[in-house]
């Protein structure tokens, strides 16, 4: 599993990698899922549904929620409401 | 003459010391900047036509075949919402998403423009730009409206349509996303 961040100025940048099975990098792999949500991302994993092959996103908030088989994990700054409207 | 030799050894020396200072003076930028990157990054930027290079590949690997042709043809992708607008009746909405502009909402039947949700994704982790490069602004808002559709809409300025981008060019888009998609049925027969 590899951890994304999408970054001005990267594209976008690995910030962890490894095999959630193996207790040393599932608990670095964590961690590192924690700092980029209380630093106020937000996180989502590609995934595609089973019957259809659609590709969907799924917004994760909990290391848990994430599926056993998730390849990636993609993290970006959180929304924030854009420039007003013009009059 | 005296004086001239002075001051021609102090523009000399001043000179000297500008160009011996300078490597210092830069390298001591580019330390600063590093140290202002927190430590899970690990490398540095890239230039912005390799920032946005990665950022479209990374759009075209997560959305659907068709969006990523759409996007590369057109400039935009067309996502229907999920949200019903009773219960769970059919889509409330179609968006319009464009890189660096607003979310445009549509009726999903009329395609007429309705709303326009200004967001972006302020990132000042790095110097430089806090925007996202082109296909990260895009994917952000594909994978929001797609997997969470209220969280985006809610933290979205709303306008009336027409706002930031301009209703001649949302009825151009429209347009030219019907003619799009008549090619492609043609080209791609549904099965």
């Amino acid at each position: 599993m590899r951890l994304l961040r999408m970054m001005p100025g990267y594209g976008e940048t690995l910030i962890a990698e490894g095999d959630p099975r193996v207790e040393d990098e599932r608990e670095a792999l964590l961690r590192e899922f924690r700092r980029q949500l209380d630093e106020g991302m937000w996180a989502a994993v590609p995934v595609a549904d089973a019957g259809t092959g659609r590709r969907e996103a799924l917004l994760v908030t909990d290391f848990a929620d994430i599926p056993e088989d998730a390849e990636r994990v993609l993290f970006w700054p959180r929304a924030a409401g854009g420039a007003a409207a013009a009059p | 003459m005296g004086g001239l030799g002075v001051v021609l050894l102090v523009v000399t020396l001043g000179a000297l010391a500008a160009v011996m200072g300078w490597p210092a003076r830069d390298g001591a930028a580019r330390r600063r900047r590093r140290r202002s990157l927190p430590s899970w990054v690990r490398e540095p930027p890239v230039p912005p036509e390799e920032a946005d290079r990665r950022s479209l590949e990374l759009l075209r690997s997560v959305v659907n075949p068709e969006e990523w042709d759409m996007f590369r043809d057109l400039g935009f992708i067309c996502v229907t919402g999920r949200r019903g607008g009773r219960g769970d009746g059919p889509p409330r909405y179609r968006y319009l998403i464009y890189p660096h502009l607003p979310v445009v909402a549509l009726l999903p039947r009329s395609m007429a423009p309705v709303r326009e949700y200004c967001v972006q994704f302020p990132d000042r982790t790095a110097a430089g730009t806090p925007l996202l490069p082109r296909g990260d602004d895009v994917l952000a808002k594909w994978m929001t409206l797609r997997a969470d559709e209220d969280r985006l809409l809610a933290y979205a300025n709303v306008g009336g349509a027409g706002c930031q981008v301009p209703l001649a060019t949302v009825e151009r888009d429209i347009a030219r996303l019907a003619r799009w998609e008549a090619r492609r049925r043609r080209a791609v027969p549904a099965p």
